[in-house]
């Protein structure tokens, strides 16, 4: 496996994905300062965690679950189990049903989620939602919660001992102990080809499952997210016109770039976002790894204790200092705004975001994707990848066997894949009501009525696809740059392992280094600072992070 | 109506000035206003004064509609505009009332700003009654157990509870999805009876103690008396009760299961998805609403407490004439 | 003279009045004390999936964070003393001063009319009204973008250390000025007008009345809502700071609301809040009670009137 120094195995000791990381939300807090993703997944190892191989890995005393492709429809462009998404040129048509009849038998499903957006109407004056329920055979009642508030609700929830039967988890400390405690071991009905009784869960590539994995249990359903969770889009437009080279092969060809695009009379820059630069570009230049990295003799570090980061950090601070950075980037700022007005060239974009954009159509906005080259000019970086799974989803302990299997069943129902006829109906709803056919995109065009519908593919949804209704060029584009980027990724080694001192102290060591990095960028403070405060990070629990990590990766690297 | 009957003997000696008179008498046939603008008229402010005070008031304004016509007009902005400006324009070029549309189709915002009304009207009505109850029976002087109970209740402004003491409570209450665990956690407010108790203490005893000894009950003293000197704090203490309970939202968080009972504030806020609070965790296919429609959202919140303000405006201004008691 | 009055005697005597206070005093108990009993965990390590009662005993461990010399967090206790009393300071004075203004203007119409304009800001989140500032004062804003292309003064308001008070102060009183004027507007509306005319007919011009019949008459209420401030001294706009700590930098933004959350509450350390909540409290109950102490030394009421002495 390019890009990571083991394989995937599974300990007794299990893994936690950084549930320091997630418990930010915990406190209510609804905003977090900082630029772009600089928020809640800063802090060690976040969302974007490991990512690994194909089916059925078998590893300790855990069997993943299989990945078998549901055969629904036949993709323009194939997909992986790695992650790399399918893309598609036009929506298959008719679509087909793909699960037999509901999966419910009557009687009530709770569930609880974190929604993005309005909500939709409550069940009785929702048309799309009592569709749902007599699709599922059961009375859905699904709580929504403002996403940034959720956190402190779960938390309510659990405290109460009010849990639902579908529970989306985040925002909550100690995972495994939460989960052993609440939640069903899932690990007999999906490990291995059990899963297969389930066949759109078994659609799921297999590195999103990595992330349901606690204490050698599965213990939860992974709805689809992109592994390589950003993307650099740029204004071609806007480069062609200034003339500057739009696939910069070195370090001194990127800053070169990042001043030809820059002109600040004009308004305009080369990026908003001087943190996702730095991390997600400068990094990968330099090579440092991401997160805690780990060697062939099972040695972790942090890229910020590396050499590698450091010029990364020098190098963002030279940039900064060169202007080519928005000069209120630090402050609360819409990169997706300054991006679509052309203030900024440079735009680091999550997955599948890009599609708003084109979907505006902006006259005269031409986009392409940047590749970050190795400072060296030797090539394409490697870019960061994430664990391809968003939040997950889990099961509270309930009273049969039946009724787990029954819940599993209503979860497959929601992750039914894209061309499906019940996927035309979660994502889409009902011809004429919700979305209309267009005949000359070949796709379903959304009516203003689609507020009906509930997220409920944040509970279990199907892998994500390139889908791009008149844009095949760049479903086209970005599915070649995330077939380049995800087989070479760096990966969070440590985003299936657990450190005790991770997970209780990660914020409080890591975000002073976080704002002490973005003062080192603005100039306020120098290397030397950076340095000092390295060492202070290693006594003050880094290293104790680092030999926990390392044990539990000795552990299970046999 | 249940008076107590005041006893000579646990009184105070007032120097003789016991009765005079009914309580309370106000002047008759000149309004406050009209003997204020005498007083004003006698002594003309200078020309100079005027012409600064005006600068400073025009200042004063400027700098806040000047934010609050940005916030308007990037409402009703398109979206090119906006892009173009980079988040907020202070003219919008074409128009249009999109946004405002958008929120109000489905009728979910409709719902919730009726459920909002209700809550504020019932909870500030409420809060306005016991505070001012709590608040009274602590500003009588020499009242037994008032000291302490003040204290009980400043505590209460010093140290909080947390979020999940709150919610087992309201839970073991069963009033989780209730509209009154939204109403009664905040019914009373340390700081408002405090305040309260404060303006209370200004009315004169003379005229209490003359009620007292007319055999008016305590409950008439505050009903005929006390609240018609104070009419200023009430209105003030009933404005903040309905900020309070007009811009609440957390506690529907934790408390309200179903979606159907949210208050306005809480369904906005769903609209309004800070970008950086939730960066890359948000899966790829979400973006966050548009600027136009956060900017609509918050319009659509000012508007009732912009209605409401002037209702209650007058009661400070007014005021009561409290000179006619005089020894 | 009569005997001093028995506590039972007082009690009978004041049994009706003390019935009208009785809802107010049982929400207050319910819904604010029972509550607080959970800041038991203060001492423990807390987890929601444990329960209050089965979590561990950890003894003081959770107030380590405000005792552990850290130099961040001496730099963040320092700066939010800094910024509480910069604050008492310019933002205090500015509600009164305003009210005092607009209550002598003469027209009603334009005296309503700036005040509901005044008290519009208070309700925005910190959110917009961050994004606002930004947006008007930015180093990209509007007003730096003008400067930049009619070569005038340009003015890095947002990204530097050194204005970071001055920038917080100034939104601290766009949001709350106006709003704070409604309590001294009411104060105002109970002067005794005999006052007014008795200074009006010795001649005395506006500038007397002010002096000599409007502020004493509000005093008391400035006094009482400033030792209520402090008890607030340890809390300054978490929102607010923690969203413009990027452009400012951690030395001159950090307070202790932003240490404590950046340090121990993100990891769900609810011991750790609990903790710092009770020490916030005991240290405003401390100052409060003392203010108050050295207000009844000035003669002034305060929050508590000693009781007896006004009878």
């Amino acid at each position: 496996m390019p890009g990571t120094g083991f394989r995937s195995q599974f300990s007794r000791r299990g893994f936690v994905r950084g549930a320091a990381a997630l418990g930010a939300s915990a406190v209510g807090v609804s905003a977090f300062a900082g630029c772009g993703s600089d928020g809640t997944g800063e802090s060690s190892s976040s969302d974007d965690g490991g990512s690994d191989v194909g089916s059925g890995v078998r590893g300790g005393e855990l069997e993943l679950p299989t990945y078998q492709r549901a055969e629904v429809v036949v993709p323009d462009l194939p997909g992986s189990a790695e992650g790399v998404p399918e893309g598609y040129f036009s929506y298959p048509r008719p679509a087909e049903p793909a699960a037999g009849g509901p999966p419910g038998s009557g009687g009530v499903v709770t569930a609880m989620l974190g929604a993005v957006g309005p909500v939709p109407p409550n069940v009785g004056q929702n048309p799309w939602w009592q569709g749902l329920n007599e699709r599922l055979g059961v009375d859905l009642q699904v709580n929504m919660t403002p996403v940034a508030d959720y956190g402190a609700r779960l938390n309510t929830v659990i405290a109460g001992g009010d849990l639902p039967d579908l529970v989306q988890i985040f925002g909550v400390a100690r995972l495994p102990d939460v989960m052993e405690a609440e939640f069903e071991d899932l690990t007999e009905y999906l490990a291995g080809d059990g899963v297969l009784d389930y066949p759109f869960l078994a659609n799921l590539p297999t590195v999103g499952w990595q992330a349901t994995v606690f204490n050698s249990k599965i213990y939860a359903v992974p709805p689809q997210n992109t592994v390589k969770t950003v993307s650099w889009l740029t204004r071609l437009d806007l480069i062609d016109e200034l003339g500057a080279n739009p696939q910069p092969g070195d370090a001194d060809e990127f800053f070169d770039f990042c001043l030809d695009v820059t002109d600040a009379a004009a308004n305009r820059y080369a990026s908003a976002a001087p943190a996702e630069v730095l991390n997600r570009v400068a990094r990968a230049m330099f090579d440092a790894p991401w997160q805690w990295g780990v060697d062939d003799d099972g040695a972790f570090v942090h890229m910020y204790e590396t050499e590698e980061y450091r010029a990364a950090l020098e190098y963002t601070a030279r940039l900064w200092d060169a202007g080519v950075f928005h000069p209120d980037s630090f402050g609360s700022v819409n990169l997706l705004e300054f991006f679509k007005g052309g203030t900024t060239v440079l735009h680091n974009q999550g997955g599948n975001g890009y599609r708003a954009i084109l979907d505006e159509n902006i006259p005269g906005l031409r986009m392409g994707i940047f590749t970050p080259p190795m400072a060296d000019g030797g090539g394409p970086a490697r870019a960061e990848l994430g664990t391809g799974t968003y939040r997950i989803t889990a099961i509270r302990k309930q009273d049969s066997q039946e009724r787990v299997r029954e819940l599993l069943e209503l979860l497959n129902y929601l992750a039914a894949p894209f061309g499906s006829e019940e996927y035309l109906y979660l994502q889409y709803g009902d011809e004429n009501v919700h979305y209309t056919w267009d005949e000359d995109l070949q796709a379903p065009v959304r009516t203003e009525q689609d507020g009906e519908l509930i997220p409920v593919r944040f509970l279990a949804g199907a892998p994500q696809v390139f889908f791009d209704p008149g844009h095949a060029e760049f479903s086209k584009a970005m599915h070649e740059h995330h077939s380049e980027a995800i087989p070479g990724g760096v990966q969070d080694d440590s985003a299936r392992l657990y450190s005790e001192t991770n997970d209780r102290q990660a914020s409080s060591l890591f975000q002073p280094l976080n704002g002490l990095r973005n003062d080192i960028v603005q100039g306020r403070n120098t290397l030397d600072d950076w340095d000092k405060a390295i060492e202070d990070w290693r006594a003050s629990g880094g290293d104790q992070i680092r030999e926990e990590f390392e044990i539990a990766h000795a552990e299970f690297d046999v | 109506m249940a008076g107590i009957r005041p006893d000579t003997a646990l009184k105070p000696p007032t120097n003789g000035r016991r009765r005079k008179g009914p309580p309370a008498k106000l002047l008759p046939g000149v309004s406050r206003q009209q003997r204020l603008q005498a007083i004003n008229g006698a002594t003309p402010p200078s020309l100079a004064l005027r012409g600064v005070k005006g600068i400073v008031l025009f200042l004063c304004c400027a700098v806040v509609i000047i934010p609050f016509l940005a916030v308007i007009s990037t409402s009703l902005a398109d979206q090119a505009q906006i892009n173009q400006a980079g988040g907020y324009v202070l003219w919008p070029d074409n128009p249009s009332f999109h946004a405002y549309e958008a929120i109000f189709r489905g009728g979910v915002v409709t719902r919730a700003t009726l459920v909002s009304i209700g809550i504020t009207v019932v909870g500030s009505g409420l809060s306005v009654t016991v505070v001012a109850l709590l608040a009274y029976s602590l500003s009588r002087p020499g009242t037994w157990g008032s000291k302490p109970i003040l204290l009980l209740v400043l505590f209460t402004m010093l140290f909080n509870a947390g979020m999940i003491p709150n919610y087992l409570l309201i839970r073991q209450l069963g009033l989780i999805d209730s509209y009154w665990a939204l109403i009664l956690p905040t019914l009373t407010s340390a700081f408002q009876i405090i305040i309260m108790r404060a303006f209370f203490l200004e009315t004169p005893q003379e005229i209490i103690d003359a009620a007292r000894i007319d055999g008016a009950s305590e409950l008439r003293i505050l009903l005929s008396i006390v609240l018609p000197l104070s009419k200023a704090v009430v209105a003030v203490i009933a404005l903040f009760n309905a900020v309070t309970y007009w811009n609440a939202f957390f506690n529907a968080v934790l408390y309200i299961n179903s979606t159907e009972k949210w208050p306005l504030q809480l369904v906005l806020r769903t609209y309004v998805v800070d970008n950086t609070a939730i960066g890359v965790d948000l899966p790829g296919d979400v973006v966050p609403p548009q600027q136009t429609l956060q900017m609509a959202i918050l319009v659509v919140s000012l508007i009732p407490i912009c209605l409401v303000y002037p209702l209650l405006q007058k009661h400070f201004a007014k005021g009561v004439v409290i000179g006619a008691v005089k020894g | 003279m009569l005997r001093p009055i028995s506590r039972w005697d007082r009690f009978k005597r004041d049994r009706f009045l003390l019935l009208l206070g009785l809802p107010g005093i049982i929400l207050v108990l319910l819904f604010q004390y029972v509550p607080l009993l959970g800041n038991v965990i203060a001492f423990k390590d807390y987890q929601p999936y444990l329960g209050i009662m089965e979590s561990p005993w950890v003894g003081l461990e959770n107030f380590a964070i405000l005792f552990n010399g850290d130099p961040a967090f001496v730099n963040a206790l320092s700066n939010t003393l800094i910024i509480s009393f910069v604050q008492i300071a310019f933002v205090f004075p500015i509600p009164i001063a305003l009210a005092l203004l607009m209550n002598s203007l003469l027209s009603e119409r334009i005296k309503r009319t700036v005040q509901s304009i005044l008290y519009l800001p208070h309700f925005m989140s910190w959110v917009i009204v961050v994004a606002l500032f930004q947006h008007m004062l930015g180093n990209a804003g509007l007003y730096n973008t003008w400067a930049r292309q009619h070569d005038f003064f340009q003015m890095n308001i947002i990204g530097d250390p050194d204005l970071f008070i001055a920038l917080i102060t100034s939104q601290v009183i766009w949001k709350d000025a106006g709003w704070g004027t409604i309590i001294f507007l009411a104060a105002i509306s109970r002067v005794d007008l005999e006052l007014f005319e008795s200074v009006a007919v010795d001649g005395g011009g506006r500038m007397r009345q002010l002096w000599h019949v409007t502020l004493p008459a509000i005093r008391p209420v400035i006094i009482l809502l400033l030792i209520l401030k402090l008890g607030d001294v340890l809390t300054v706009g978490f929102e607010q700071i923690f969203l413009q700590q990027g452009p400012a930098g951690l030395q001159a933004s950090e307070v202790l609301d932003t240490y404590v959350y950046n340090r121990g509450i993100v990891g769900g350390n609810w011991g750790t809040s609990a903790a710092v909540g009770l020490v916030k409290g005991l240290v405003g109950t401390i100052l409060v009670l003392g203010a108050n102490k050295v207000a009844h030394l000035f003669g002034e009421r305060g929050i508590y009137s000693s009781a007896k002495d006004s009878r």
